[in-house]
């Protein structure tokens, strides 16, 4: 399933969120833990149609849990990276690695671009 | 806490049904925390409003992507009547009206080319189509230069919608592409 295929910037963030929360990774931990580790607001909605890319994919799973009475009973719907999923995410970080490998004197040319 | 109709609505709108329950459940849970820390029930209101408003992008490409043919009918005459209405609300010089007049105008053509693609069903559409019929009259009624024009721009549009609606069932039940369901699969 994986192929050449690369996670996009935000596949990236909710699939190490997800590998970061473990067994507690449902979409609310999800969106927090992102905010809290990247400092950028982040709707809901884009996690959800990500988490669900990233199933049709075959890169997640999802079951469904019980949803408790903070919730009003809804039900709680956790993910859970797949082999697949940790393939694509290490190949994708490798590859920004790689490209950014390739550029000696990355930091200072990266100063000079933004001064 | 409990999510008020209005906000059910707004998400009912937005948010697919194959996670909405879930989606609603997340608001919920996490606006409860926002309540509980801050004391202040209001805001988070506001802050369920404010992400179903920031998940509306979100949501359109993924309505898009996973909507099938269906989808792509209703994206084009959304597309289509957000032109046509904005091309005959010009036409009708509404920008010569008051402030008013041209927000009741904005509001319709822009909540109808939402309704284009968000409506659930034939019925919000029709609905959401008469509504915008509503405030384009009254836009003409409060507006102090005369918008003869503007009555008949969001009747077309209506039409329009309705036809890519029942086109696209049409081309829906006629697909059968793999990966391409007409509805967003449910959650396993």
């Amino acid at each position: 399933m994986a192929g050449n295929d690369l996670l996009g910037s935000f596949e990236q963030l909710v699939m190490l969120a997800l590998l970061q929360l473990g067994d507690r990774a449902y979409g609310m931990t999800v969106r927090r833990e992102i905010e809290r580790r990247s400092g950028r607001d982040v709707a809901l909605g884009a996690v959800y149609a990500t988490l669900d890319r990233l199933e049709e994919k075959g890169y997640v799973r999802s079951c469904s849990g019980d949803g408790g009475a903070e919730r009003g009973g809804r039900a709680r719907r956790f993910f859970r990276v797949q082999a697949s999923g940790v393939r694509v995410l290490k190949s994708s970080i490798a590859t920004l690695d790689s490209m950014r490998a390739a550029l000696p004197g990355f930091e200072g040319a990266a100063a000079r671009a933004e001064a | 806490m409990k999510l008020t109709r209005a906000e059910q609505g707004l998400i009912a709108l937005v948010v697919p049904a194959s996670f909405r329950e879930e989606f609603c459940g997340d608001l919920i849970e996490e606006a409860s925390h926002h309540w509980r820390d801050d004391g202040d029930q209001r805001a988070a209101h506001r802050w369920v409003r404010g992400q179903v408003i920031a998940s509306i992008p979100s949501m359109l490409r993924f309505r898009v992507h996973r909507g099938g043919p269906r989808a792509r009918w209703r994206w084009w005459a959304s597309a289509v009547g957000l032109a046509l209405g904005v091309g005959q609300a010009l036409d009708s010089g509404v920008l010569g009206s008051t402030p008013v007049a041209m927000a009741l105008t904005v509001l319709a053509v822009v909540s109808l080319a939402l309704a284009g693609v968000f409506a659930t069903s034939a019925r919000v559409l029709v609905a959401t189509w008469t509504a915008a019929m509503a405030l384009t009259v009254v836009a003409r009624v409060v507006s102090p230069v005369p918008l003869p024009e503007l009555g008949i721009a969001c009747g077309p549009i209506g039409i329009l919608h309705l036809f890519a609606w029942r086109y696209g069932s049409r081309a829906r039940e006629r697909s059968s592409e793999p990966g391409e369901p007409s509805t967003p699969p449910a959650a396993s």
